[in-house]
């Protein structure tokens, strides 16, 4: 297309407003918090948009809860969970994509079909079975309810890409003398490896970012995670008092936003992976 | 090194699909043996079946007279080149070499040493470092080639190595891989879909097609003695020309008649094969070699009889040395897919009316001096009358072939 320059430039000028439109709208509630968490209470109570100066109060206000010790469990908990997931993952995901049979498809029908459950439904039988297990407030419990809480997904994710690796090059460390299992963790993952990160990657921001599970089985204030925290700080500081809450959640959505920044490009594979091939 | 041998092999798949029925096979200790077929005849899966990696529904495999068949792959010491060269991305030239030696567990010195060795052989040197997404196929099929020879296995598969090669590098690497396989003389299974590549390679040749052995013999015995309509058709380029023909007893001997030609039968002919002088009156398959006709107007011929035949030439495809000419016949071509034994046949796809046409393609190579141009020019060619072959017209097998020492030099 031959069209003027202006009218192109218009045309771009127009396009980009339209997405900077779209971007300010969704995200309006982060701008929203980040705001509210540089507000003074002055700001708050006159009803102001904009911070009237940059205000590190609320921030000094998370002392008052054991703040670093939820950044810490989020960290072990969704850490964990990550990595709990991962493994079953990539032997999951390995055996769906190389082998057929009844069993693998029951398996990964299974799989869907647990995705389509609500969480809600299956918190109360697994707080009875959790609570006779003795997992209840725990590490160890919250990590094997996200491994298994991001396992389907991952499992899913992972083999879409192995489904793109050829099977000739497993077969010829077959021939080179390596067995299925070193094959797997010497060739096949490997070379899966760009897409084995970004189903950690996302994976690790749904556990980052888990309420519901942590807020039930989570009782003592030495195990909460962030949100859990954040959630438990609120109550304690009352309906008026805004500020301090919205400081913790700014914090809680960095690890977020960092791992988006530095990973873009993972991402965007990952959320390809089960759309296209290669 | 040891020699390979396969004893009524047999792979059916579970959807029921025959894929090679009963294959005898022996290549032995140092030979390179060539399987070559259309695509779809069985042969990749055979060379899987040696590698295992397809296992066999049954039979018995050997290599160096142990019989491999429940041996997994990476037990059976043999080194295999793929197509698409199955190189490890994430790893560079020198490990992807390295790699089957080091679960070995050879001393590092000594991986160290014929991983240089092989790359000096195949000019890598500077690559070493390299992963194989900066190598150019060429380079590629290199490295996929020094994997396979720093292991110093028992034999050599190979899967089409040379299809993803550009025409000259294909002619150059394949002068290599001879060269590289005569040095070692390790035991070599090569399987190709082109018979040039089979003719200059192999040692001997097995000719596939729909899972079955056709032929298994020296590339010279197959062009001279095809057994039957099929290795005929599928050994030498332009490929043989094949029509239904009849054998008639004349007042000056037998003759062959296809379209309104007819040629004599040279009595040589005759006396070697007595059978033949006994179906006159009878159909057969007549097979000419486009090489085995000539423009008698530029070629003398030393000894051996000749006949002549009329044709409208409709094109002439010029080769430099030599030129093709492309004329109908009016008579039935004879398919090699007439010819699939019924029980043996892999859906063969019969379909009767495409054979009823009476419109047979002929080449003819001719001395690209040759004065006849077409399209649309009547010429009269020259056929080497010991040079026919005739194959039976029920099962395509050969009835008799031109004697050895008359056969040309240039195999295709």
């Amino acid at each position: 297309m031959n069209r003027h320059p202006v009218v192109r430039k218009v045309g771009r000028i127009l396009g980009l407003a339209l997405l900077a439109l779209a971007v300010l709208l969704v995200d309006f509630p982060v701008f929203l918090v980040v705001l509210n968490a540089f507000k003074s209470a002055a700001d708050f109570a006159n009803e102001r948009l904009l911070p009237s100066h940059l205000n590190w109060e609320n921030f000094n206000e998370l002392s008052r809860v054991p703040f670093g010790r939820y950044v810490v469990n989020s960290f072990i908990v969704s850490t964990g969970g990550t990595a709990l997931a991962l493994f079953a993952a990539v032997l999951a995901g390995y055996s769906l994509s190389r082998f057929k049979g009844r069993g693998f498809d029951a398996y990964s029908r299974l799989l869907l079909g647990v995705q389509m459950v609500p969480v809600v439904v299956t918190l109360l039988p697994l707080f009875v079975i959790f609570k006779d297990l003795h997992l209840l407030d725990s590490y160890g419990g919250m990590i094997l309810l996200y491994g298994a809480l991001l396992t389907p997904f991952a499992t899913w994710i992972a083999k879409s890409f192995f489904d793109t690796i050829p099977t000739d090059l497993e077969e010829a460390a077959w021939i080179d003398g390596y067995s299925r299992t070193q094959t797997l963790m010497r060739v096949v993952a490997p070379v899966a490896a760009p897409g084995l990160v970004s189903v950690a990657l996302l994976a690790f921001i749904t556990a980052w970012n888990e309420y519901l599970l942590a807020s039930v089985f989570l009782s003592s204030i030495n195990h909460y995670t962030v949100g859990v925290g954040l959630q438990n700080f609120q109550q304690q500081l009352g309906t008026t008092n805004w500020g301090p809450v919205m400081a913790g959640a700014t914090i809680a959505m960095l690890p977020t936003v960092g791992v988006y920044l530095l990973f873009q490009r993972y991402f965007v594979r990952g959320a390809l992976a089960g759309a296209v091939k290669g | 090194m040891a020699g390979i041998a396969l004893e009524q092999v047999k792979k059916v798949y579970p959807d029921g699909t025959l894929a090679v029925s009963s294959i005898d096979l022996e290549i032995d200790d140092g030979q390179f043996g060539v399987l070559v077929g259309p695509s779809g005849c069985g042969k990749t899966t055979l060379l899987r079946m040696v590698a295992g990696l397809e296992p066999i529904t049954s039979g018995e495999i050997r290599i160096g007279g142990v019989d491999v068949s429940d041996v997994p792959a990476r037990d059976r010491d043999i080194a295999m080149v793929f197509q698409n060269y199955a190189l490890y991305p994430h790893m560079n030239v020198f490990d992807n070499m390295a790699f089957g030696l080091r679960r070995r567990k050879l001393p590092k010195e000594e991986i160290t040493k014929r991983v240089d060795q092989a790359a000096r052989s195949l000019g890598l040197e500077t690559q070493l470092k390299r992963k194989p997404r900066q190598l150019s196929g060429g380079q590629r099929q290199r490295v996929a080639m020094g994997r396979a020879i720093v292991r110093e296995p028992q034999a050599f598969l190979m899967d089409e190595p040379l299809s993803n090669l550009d025409a000259k590098l294909r002619a150059q690497t394949r002068a290599e891989i001879a060269r590289i396989q005569r040095e070692l003389n390790v035991t070599t299974i090569y399987v190709t879909h082109d018979q040039i590549e089979a003719m200059t390679l192999g040692h001997v040749v097995a000719v596939m097609n729909h899972g079955n052995l056709q032929q298994l013999a020296p590339p010279e015995m197959l062009y001279s003695q095809p057994r039957n309509v099929f290795v005929a058709g599928f050994i030498g380029s332009p490929p043989m020309n094949l029509i239904h023909a009849e054998l008639t007893q004349g007042d000056g001997g037998v003759t062959v008649r296809f379209g309104g030609h007819e040629l004599p039968v040279p009595t040589r002919t005759l006396n070697r094969f007595p059978e033949l002088g006994a179906l006159a009156g009878r159909p057969v398959v007549l097979g000419i070699r486009p090489e085995d006709m000539f423009d008698p107007a530029c070629n003398e011929l030393s000894g051996g009889e000749t006949a002549t035949l009329e044709a409208m030439v409709d094109l002439r495809e010029s080769l430099g040395s030599v030129a093709d000419l492309h004329f109908g016949v009016d008579a039935r071509a004879a398919l090699p897919e007439e010819f699939v034994a019924e029980s043996e046949a892999i859906e063969a796809e019969r379909e009767d009316d495409e054979v009823v046409g009476a419109d047979a393609r002929f080449v003819a190579r001719v001395d690209a001096s040759s004065a006849i141009r077409g399209p649309g020019e009547r010429a009269v060619l020259g056929v080497r009358l010991d040079r026919l072959y005739f194959f039976d017209p029920r099962s395509g097998e050969a009835l008799c072939h031109p004697s050895a020492t008359t056969a040309p030099v240039a195999a295709a």
